[in-house]
């Protein structure tokens, strides 16, 4: 019984992980050889190995889609609104943790409840205009940092009850003003949650298409997701040129995720109950 | 409400706030209490048009004057929705069951499910829509040696079907991590217990462990569900909602920003799409806790 077991289990594992390697790895192995065909190669013969090899579909790609300015854009339409939210939502959860504050209990039921706003797309679209939000860089960073920052207060606030509370008072007592506490004491004991927040809100940020589709219309603006989704409707038969640009838009979220695995786990975990 | 900062430090404390409340009011609480009133307006997306109150006028033009493609468009949505709900957890089910085991390059396999997540719909649509491009490509080869050809994306047919298996492909690694964390919590005892009543593996995983995993099974269809029932951002870059792809979450994004722009009827779409949303999380919940209660 326990041999016949073991053989179903072999069988099982087989079958999964060769269903798993077909539809995962598939898709991206198909792509690599797409990016390195030629044109007429992929309309007769896809799925053959390139002849002749084209290395230069990625540097056209790479000129034609301007990938250059648009991975420069979404570097910065990345960093700084997640470090903003960072900064604002340890700011809002700590004393919210502590009850330091007026209101604690009600502040924290609101801004959690945040997590469960419909989306907002049309108001915030008429705010953008009104705020002088719309098609520029300082806006459209600023309207990015609401989603981080509450999910980046929900997690806090329940990560800095971790940090005892006599540290505060013992804080105090040396004399270490607040912003001083939580810049060198507090951040540095809630190091894992800032990097999960980090990570998941910045992945969120730089993956997202329809905010620089509502928010931008200057190309010279356009973030990587929106670039190169533009690239697509303007080379849509040019296959070959367009497989080269998702690779080389993807190329850098494939190797952050090998090293960051763990953290993208535990953020999208976290980030479950956000419905 | 003891604070152990006094004075002057207290005043950092409250002061320190205010950037990331006014951010909460302007971002986050304005603009959802907006939502309901701009669907009673016949706001355009023209700047210096005037905007008029015009009550439910855009519920009545969708429920009357349009109400094909209302119905269509509620159609495609529960369609999405409910194949990707019990699809994805299907599937994610029975490969986190394998994948909890311990077999070699078990953990590459783990990884490789979950990329996805980071890869974001631009990379993910356009990955699809390259592998299944109708004029030749690794998709109509693959169909062409068994002598048929397909447009896809572009087939009333077939966009539902594949918009779904995209959807599900790019969301599966997270059904199933929380798939495998519900498993890895199930008592080796009572595994070995079942073994020794002579239970086969099926009916051991039926009888045992799936009643076990209760808590997963909730949060990863509400999770589905709920997910599902509101994104378009995927269906945007694979169909742009035609061919019977136009979900509510699409129908409102396209009145709003396509063409000349309907913000109003937008909004109403929108609310609409908000409430069917929440009556459904909201059924599935209830009848999802009171089958945790009943097992328990």
């Amino acid at each position: 019984m326990s041999a016949t077991r073991t053989r179903t289990w072999l069988w099982g594992a087989l079958i999964v992980g060769l269903a798993v390697m077909i539809f995962y790895f598939g898709p991206l192995v198909f792509l690599a050889n797409m990016s390195l065909q030629s044109q007429q190669q992929f309309l007769t013969n896809a799925t053959a190995f390139p002849h002749p090899v084209v290395w230069s579909n990625f540097l056209q790609a790479w000129r034609q889609a301007s990938m250059g300015q648009y991975f420069v854009n979404s570097i910065v339409y990345t960093f700084v609104p997640t470090l903003v939210a960072l900064a604002f939502s340890v700011f809002l959860a700590f004393p919210v943790s502590r009850g330091y504050v007026r209101g604690a209990r009600q502040l924290r039921t609101i801004l959690t409840s945040g997590l469960f706003f419909p989306v907002a797309i049309i108001p915030l679209f008429i705010e953008s205009r009104y705020l002088h939000l719309y098609n520029n860089r300082p806006g459209y960073m600023i309207l990015h940092i609401q989603d981080a920052m509450v999910f980046g207060f929900f997690l806090f606030v329940g990560y800095f009850r971790t940090i005892p509370r006599e540290l505060d008072e013992s804080a105090v007592i040396d004399g270490c003003n607040y912003l001083r506490y939580l810049v060198t004491i507090v951040t540095p004991l809630a190091k894992p949650a800032f990097i999960t927040m980090g990570i998941y809100a910045g992945i969120q940020i730089w993956n997202d298409l329809i905010g620089p589709v509502v928010f931008l219309s200057t190309p010279s603006l356009f973030p990587l997701s929106r670039g190169l989704f533009a690239f697509y409707g303007s080379y849509q038969s040019d296959w070959t040129l367009l497989a080269a640009g998702v690779i080389i838009a993807a190329a850098p979220l494939i190797v952050a995720f090998i090293f960051l695995q763990r953290y993208f786990i535990e953020g999208a975990t976290a980030g479950a109950i956000k419905l | 409400m003891n604070s152990v900062f006094k004075g002057r430090q207290q005043l950092w404390v409250y002061g320190l706030m205010i950037p990331g409340l006014i951010v909460f009011l302007l971002f986050g609480i304005v603009p959802t209490a907006a939502s309901l009133v701009i669907s009673l307006t016949d706001y355009l997306g023209i700047p210096g048009v005037p905007v008029h109150f015009v009550g439910l006028a855009n519920y009545v033009t969708l429920f009357i004057n349009n109400l094909p493609s209302m119905k269509q468009s509620i159609e495609d949505t529960l369609m999405f929705a409910g194949g990707v709900t019990i699809f994805q957890n299907l599937i994610g089910l029975g490969l986190a069951y394998v994948l909890s085991k311990r077999f070699p390059a078990v953990g590459f396999f783990r990884t490789l499910v979950f990329l996805p997540a980071v890869l974001g719909v631009t990379i993910i649509g356009l990955t699809w829509s390259l592998l299944l491009s109708p004029s030749g490509g690794p998709g109509a080869s693959l169909l062409g040696l068994f002598g048929t050809s397909s447009s896809f994306f572009g087939s009333n047919t077939w966009a539902m079907p594949l918009v779904i298996f995209v959807q599900i492909w790019a969301n599966l690694g997270f059904t199933t991590v929380v798939y495998i964390a519900g498993i890895n919590t199930v008592p080796r005892d009572f595994l070995e217990a079942a073994k020794i009543d002579g239970l086969s593996e099926w009916a051991s995983f039926w009888r045992v462990t799936f009643p076990l995993i209760a808590p997963a099974l909730t949060v990863n269809l509400t999770l589905a569900a709920a997910g599902s029932l509101r994104t378009y951002d995927i269906i945007y870059v694979l169909t742009d909602g035609v061919h019977n792809t136009n979900t509510l979450g699409m129908y409102m994004f396209n009145t709003a920003f396509q063409g000349s722009g309907n913000l109003g009827l937008g909004a109403a779409i929108g609310i609409i799409q908000f409430v069917l949303t929440v009556i459904v999380v909201l059924a599935l919940q209830r009848y999802l806790t009171r089958r945790e209660e009943a097992m328990s």
